[in-house]
């Protein structure tokens, strides 16, 4: 196939899909009403909403500083890539596996975590979840993981692209009106792979970090299946609505942390450590979450084999 | 000009899908309004944590609860769930007030994700009333209501 050029501008691809999520929404919407099978909160509904609605209007700003950096670094790119279909298969590969470490990292370390808990605050899980965005993503520097793909020399159009196709298809999975999807389980990320990442329940923490391919979490030993009905939210769920507080608790903390941490690298590691580090170790993390369930669950294993 | 316009829309249509919730009927409320239920609110934040004793508000929205570590638990009704918070005591902010016949008890931490509980209880427990800072006159008025 020849080379061809970028087929549309990939700033308004979310725009043309909006009308399509507030169909779907409200198809969810009366679909839990009359069938159940889900659940909705319109105070919950509302904050999502209006982080979605900020994270578009911050967006008008962020999305040009991404744009910055992605041709500034597309400069010195090391090969001239087309469009052509073996680059578009690639390109979705690799943007899917950026979106993967991306997404990872955001759990991982603070300074990310800080703008992207904000998906994660809801205590529910329908579509007006999937819009419940950071406004702080692009002053964390988040696109310095799809940097190195404009670096190769993908076009930045195409790596934009392949990022709102990503977007666009990780808004259907925040519903609990699907269950298991078959042989797609293995492949794609679902609905019902995705609830696991949503949930709270200590054998959830830290998986299921796809964005459109599951194969990155089977590979890099991240996958969970679901078995258990999830707990949505946090492990410190918040107690407020205004989006304000919504968007910016995180960071308040950190600044509180930093502003009393006794030295650089206390400082540091509030700023860089996992979620829920402190420097006496009094706080919890999620990985010690877990641990603590694993050693519970150990210790009821043991006490069932020993011998009376 | 036309972003202006499409974030406008966007609002609209935030305001259109919030209502239509609200009309489906998708108003639940939590509420607390025993200590059996603030002890399962604590036990998906910390499952090891045993309530001593807890001042509900009359109206189910928050409570108060000491825990037999000395901790305390700030349990407050977000919608039609809980959110917690478990916190040594020097970290909470303890105001209490007379109002009328009852006490008014406002508690903070400091947590921009967590702005605080209000409690309106008959009477406040000697345990909360020990935890105000700076004991105004009305504090030992509410307490003995």
């Amino acid at each position: 196939m020849s080379a061809m050029p970028a087929p549309f501008d990939p700033d308004l691809i979310i725009t043309y899909a909006v009308p399509g999520f507030v169909l779907l929404i409200l198809i969810e919407m009366i679909w839990i009403k009359t069938r159940g099978g889900g659940r909705y909160q319109a105070l919950d509904s509302a904050t999502s909403l209006s982080m979605g609605l900020g994270n578009q209007a911050v967006g008008l700003v962020g999305a040009g500083i991404v744009a910055a950096a992605y041709y500034a670094v597309h400069q010195v790119r090391l090969f001239d890539i087309p469009w052509a279909w073996w680059s578009l298969v690639a390109c979705f590969l690799l943007e899917d596996l950026a979106y993967y470490w991306f997404h990872r990292i955001s759990h991982e370390r603070r300074w990310f975590w800080a703008s992207h808990v904000i998906h994660h605050t809801s205590q529910h899980y329908n579509l007006t979840t999937a819009l419940r965005q950071t406004w702080t993503g692009a002053l964390t520097g988040a696109f310095v993981f799809w940097l190195p793909l404009v670096w190769i020399g993908f076009p930045p159009e195409m790596v934009l692209m392949f990022s709102a196709f990503s977007l666009i298809y990780q808004f259907w999975i925040h519903t609990e009106l699907i269950g298991r999807m078959g042989p797609l389980e293995w492949v794609l990320n679902t609905p019902s792979h995705h609830r696991v990442h949503h949930a709270t329940n200590p054998k959830y923490l830290d998986a299921n970090y796809a964005g459109v391919l599951i194969i990155w979490d089977r590979l890099f030993g991240t996958f969970v299946r679901e078995e258990e009905r999830p707990t949505y939210g946090i492990l410190a769920n918040l107690g407020a609505f205004n989006p304000l507080r919504v968007a910016f608790h995180e960071w308040a903390a950190i600044a509180r942390d930093v502003a009393g941490a006794k030295s650089l690298r206390d400082a540091a590691g509030y700023l860089f450590g996992p979620p829920g580090w402190s420097p006496d170790g009094s706080r919890k993390t999620s990985a010690a979450v877990k641990a603590a369930w694993r050693a519970e669950l150990d210790a009821a294993a043991n006490r069932t084999t020993s011998p009376a | 000009m036309n972003d202006a316009l499409v974030l406008a829309g966007s609002a609209l249509v935030v305001v259109v899908l919030v209502a239509i919730a609200a009309l489906l009927g998708f108003r639940d409320r939590a509420r607390l309004t025993s200590r059996a239920d603030v002890a399962e609110a604590l036990a998906a934040t910390d499952r090891a944590a045993s309530i001593l004793d807890a001042a509900i508000d009359r109206e189910g929205r928050a409570a108060i609860a000491m825990l037999s570590d000395g901790r305390l638990a700030l349990a407050k009704a977000m919608a039609d769930h809980v959110a917690v918070r478990v916190i040594a005591p020097g970290a909470v902010r303890v105001r209490i007030r007379a109002r009328g016949e009852a006490a008014l008890v406002r508690a903070g931490v400091a947590d921009v994700g967590f702005p605080g509980i209000t409690l309106h209880l008959v009477r406040a427990p000697d345990w909360l009333s020990a935890m105000v800072q700076e004991p105004r006159k009305d504090v030992r008025h509410a307490s003995a209501v």
